[in-house]
């Protein structure tokens, strides 16, 4: 077998190519041909690794060394004095708090992440499978198909404890045992890839990083509920995640892990892609189902769920990527290793896209139930500028706003409801003084207005509404009986709306008037914006 | 219709059949040889697949992705995303267009530019950002940087 | 690309493959550490780590990973080799390429230190 003494690996995701990685990367294959380097230096294009704000960035095995914001000119000097004379280029090294760090596991940025959904992103060669099989890689598909029956597997991530990760946190072991009981010639298996909200890029990360361990986990979840068939259903917007996932699709058929008869045994399941075209309400999973369907992406009514009549009225189980993607690790560890990890009633880990006005945004994953204060502070590294934490905005149009008096709260699925907020999908976008909350509050209505299907009239007519006086209150218009009026028309919209877009829409108004009122009252009784971003027009 | 445009959409019903479920891959693919989808393409489509002219509209009009017109020949996407929107990705969305001369969405006179804005392309850790032509993202923006960048194009 | 066709194939692959990507896991076997040249026309360092990628690529060894080390002083002379194995670490120094093909055989491969070369050892 071919060995190389140096690994290189350069991070290959959206974010870190954004940035100029192919330039770094091209220069690097250049400098190692001159240098005659080719036999001994093997350059790894792999997923995200975390840092996105430092990228491009390169990790050289063995040691581990983590170099920062590359260029191509950087490569001259990396070959000449780390490849060939062992001595890192310190320049380039990761540096916060006026210290530098060697490798990414000194950072105080990872030292808080556990890492369970990203074990394999930024680590391997997410186009070879060979890389994913040597770190465990389709065992646990193996396991379940050779040595478990559908009931044990369904156990094990019952007593998991898994949760979906989509944003609700509806069990998973419960989903796939329903879907199990359904009895029908055939059903279906979709990962919910359409990740929507803005300010969250998890699953892309997770799809471009390791789409094996999603596809393996769908397959574990035909297994268990009986389904030959999945459908992964991706936003158009993620290119590379696409791709990817092509050739990860071709190497698990050609390897006998996709398809006909797997490993020998009588299970048989298959995944295909589809692609959805830009529209928000894809992600609520009756739409999506109508979209994979070939249709308009309207939301059905339930009942009937999915897991009763779903994708071309049959048993269909819908997962998040990251759901998916914890699957094998909970079938090869355990489900008591899993719950080492998290809460009681939210165990494991969270993957989250921490950005905005944060010193080190990036993709992180840390335990349920971190408290917010330490993935902005310890990982996050606080708010840059000498600005102030504001609040924090979880769950996308869905969800709300978390002050800076209960910085310290856990991130799980029970304490954030408490304060209105939500777990959602992961996006976490940290903003300082310099942001209005109304002005945040009608952002996310624009949004939603824009995105709202049309279908029921709560949604369509009671976000444009609520938009409305959204802006009459940032143009200096506004009156107090209009902060009771959002309040009812938002609770009305709640309760009244078909499906979970609009069922969460007013969720950034009323919690950024439960925790920011006085910032709504200041611009309807003083006609001031305190942050300075709203126009107010009006203003005599 | 005009025959040039025909290879493309029956290579794009090869591959994904004529079962209405792949209605919206077709249309993908169709969009991505063609630039948009021109209304005799969606007839003959129709046609092909056995799916009422009314019914492709409905798809077609649904989502964002598809154009039934003729599009730039740059199209600048400035995210609106919720982290640009908290770095100021506003502001770039304004610069442009007034550089321009053009509201979102619209076309400039010579049909060279338009400028559109994104919900999110998930580059947030390099916000504000804006893409050109899809492909080319350029990050970490101010308004003075997004003009450079433009500029470049003209 | 061919079709695996049970668990136990699976699981060969498996072992195989985690032999490729060695240079990146915290556990192996032995840990080479060789210096590397001071000065930009001698290439006495170089030419032993070039013999000991040789050697290794011939015995078909994966178990292992190089580490480039800068000179140590004045008591290991370069070009020198420091092997890590078995909780010990046995400098070799002052080695040609013909040596340090002998000391990965004999030292790396099979575990034999060759005590005659050894100039320092000392524990983890």
């Amino acid at each position: 077998m071919k060995t190389y003494r140096i690994h290189a690996l350069v991070c290959a995701g959206t974010q870190c190519l954004a940035a100029g990685g192919n330039g770094f990367k091209d220069a690097l294959v250049e400098e190692l041909k001159q240098h005659g380097l080719t036999e001994e230096v093997l350059i790894v294009e792999t997923g995200c690794m975390g840092s996105c704000q430092l990228g491009p960035r390169m990790v050289v095995y063995p040691e581990g060394i983590m170099y920062t914001r590359l260029s191509p000119e950087d490569a001259k000097e990396i070959v000449e004095e780390d490849f060939l004379k062992g001595r890192p280029v310190t320049r380039l090294l990761w540096k916060q708090d006026e210290k530098q760090f060697l490798t990414l596991h000194e950072t105080p940025f990872f030292a808080k992440q556990t890492r369970i959904v990203l074990r394999n992103c930024g680590f391997i060669n997410p186009e070879d499978i060979t890389e994913c099989i040597a770190q465990g890689g389709y065992e646990s598909l193996a396991r379940c198909i050779t040595e478990m029956t559908p009931k044990d597997v369904i156990k094990i991530i019952k007593d998991s404890g898994l949760r979906g990760r989509g944003g609700a946190g509806f069990p998973t072991g419960l989903k796939w045992e329903l879907a199990n009981k359904q009895i029908s010639d055939t059903k279906y298996i979709i990962c919910n890839a359409d990740e929507g909200d803005p300010g969250a890029y998890m699953n892309r990360s997770v799809l471009e990083g390791d789409p094996h361990s999603v596809l393996e986990g769908m397959a574990i979840a035909g297994y268990a509920v009986g389904a030959q068939k999945g459908f992964i259903y991706i936003r158009a917007e993620y290119p590379l995640a696409i791709k990817r996932l092509e050739i990860a699709i071709k190497q698990a058929r050609m390897s006998g892990l996709l398809g006909k008869g797997i490993l020998g045994t009588n299970f048989s399941f298959d995944v295909e892609l589809r692609m959805g075209a830009g529209a928000f309400v894809c992600g609520e999973e009756t739409a999506l189902i109508n979209s994979t369907e070939g249709k308009r992406g309207e939301p059905r009514k339930k009942p009937p769920y999915p897991v009763e009549s779903g994708l071309f009225g049959k048993p269909t189980v819908i997962n998040n990527v990251e759901t998916l993607a914890n699957v094998s690790v909970i079938i090869e560890k355990g489900a008591d290793f899993f719950r080492q990890f998290g809460t009681d009633k939210s165990p494991g880990t969270k993957a989250f896209s921490l950005v905005g006005k944060v010193n080190i945004a990036g993709l992180i994953e840390v335990p349920l139930g971190t408290p917010l204060r330490t993935i902005v502070f310890d990982i996050g590294g606080g708010i840059p500028e000498g600005h102030t934490f504001k609040a924090a905005q979880t769950g996308g149009p869905s969800g709300g706003v978390i002050p800076a008096k209960h910085l310290d709260i856990p991130m799980d699925y029970e304490n954030l409801p408490q304060l209105g907020a939500i777990m959602g999908s992961g996006g976490l976008i940290v903003m300082d003084e310099t942001s209005c909350m109304v002005d945040v509050a009608k952002f996310f209505l624009k949004f939603t207005v824009d995105e709202s299907c049309g279908k029921c009239v709560p949604c369509r007519e009671g976000t444009r509404q609520m938009l409305n006086i959204l802006e009459k209150i940032t143009s200096g218009l506004g009156t107090m009986e209009d902060l009771d009026l959002l309040e009812k028309l938002g609770n009305v919209i709640k309760q009244t709306s078909l499906c979970g877009l609009g069922q969460t829409a007013p969720n950034p108004v009323l919690s950024t008037l439960r925790h920011f009122r006085d910032e709504y009252i200041a611009h309807v009784k003083d006609k001031v914006c305190p942050a300075n971003v709203c126009s107010m027009k009006a203003k005599k | 219709m005009e025959s040039e445009k025909i290879p493309a959409v029956d290579k794009e019903i090869r591959k994904w059949g004529t079962k209405h479920e792949s209605l919206i891959q077709v249309l993908h693919g169709t969009q991505e040889s063609l630039g948009y989808l021109p209304e005799e393409v969606l007839t003959y489509i129709a046609k092909k697949m056995n799916v009422s002219l009314s019914k492709i509209y409905g798809v077609v009009t649904f989502y964002n992705f598809f154009k039934l017109t003729k599009d730039a020949e740059h199209v600048i996407t400035t995210c609106l995303g919720t982290a640009c929107y908290v770095k100021g990705g506003e502001a770039i969305l304004n610069a442009l267009c007034n550089r321009l001369d053009i509201k979102p969405n619209e076309i400039t006179k010579d049909g060279r530019f338009t400028v559109r804005t994104v919900r999110c392309v998930g580059c947030c850790g390099f916000a504000p950002v804006m893409v050109v032509d899809g492909k080319d993202i350029h990050g970490k923006l101010t308004p003075e940087t997004a003009i450079d960048i433009l500029e470049k194009y003209m | 690309m061919e079709k695996i066709k049970s668990i136990d194939e699976l699981r060969r692959l498996k072992e195989q493959s985690q032999a490729f990507l060695k240079t990146r896991q915290k556990d192996v076997k032995v840990k080479i550490y060789i210096s590397v040249d001071k000065e930009e026309n001698t290439n006495a360092s170089r030419d032993v780590l070039l013999a000991v990628l040789d050697e290794l690529k011939e015995r078909d060894f994966s178990d292992f990973q190089i580490i480039e080390k800068a000179p140590m002083g004045s008591d290991i002379k370069e070009p020198f080799m420091a092997l890590e194995r078995d909780d010990l670490v046995i400098y070799y120094s002052n080695i040609t390429p013909n040596m340090a093909r002998e000391i990965i055989v004999s030292h790396a491969i099979k575990g034999q230190i060759v005590s005659d070369w050894v100039s320092k050892r000392s524990n983890l």
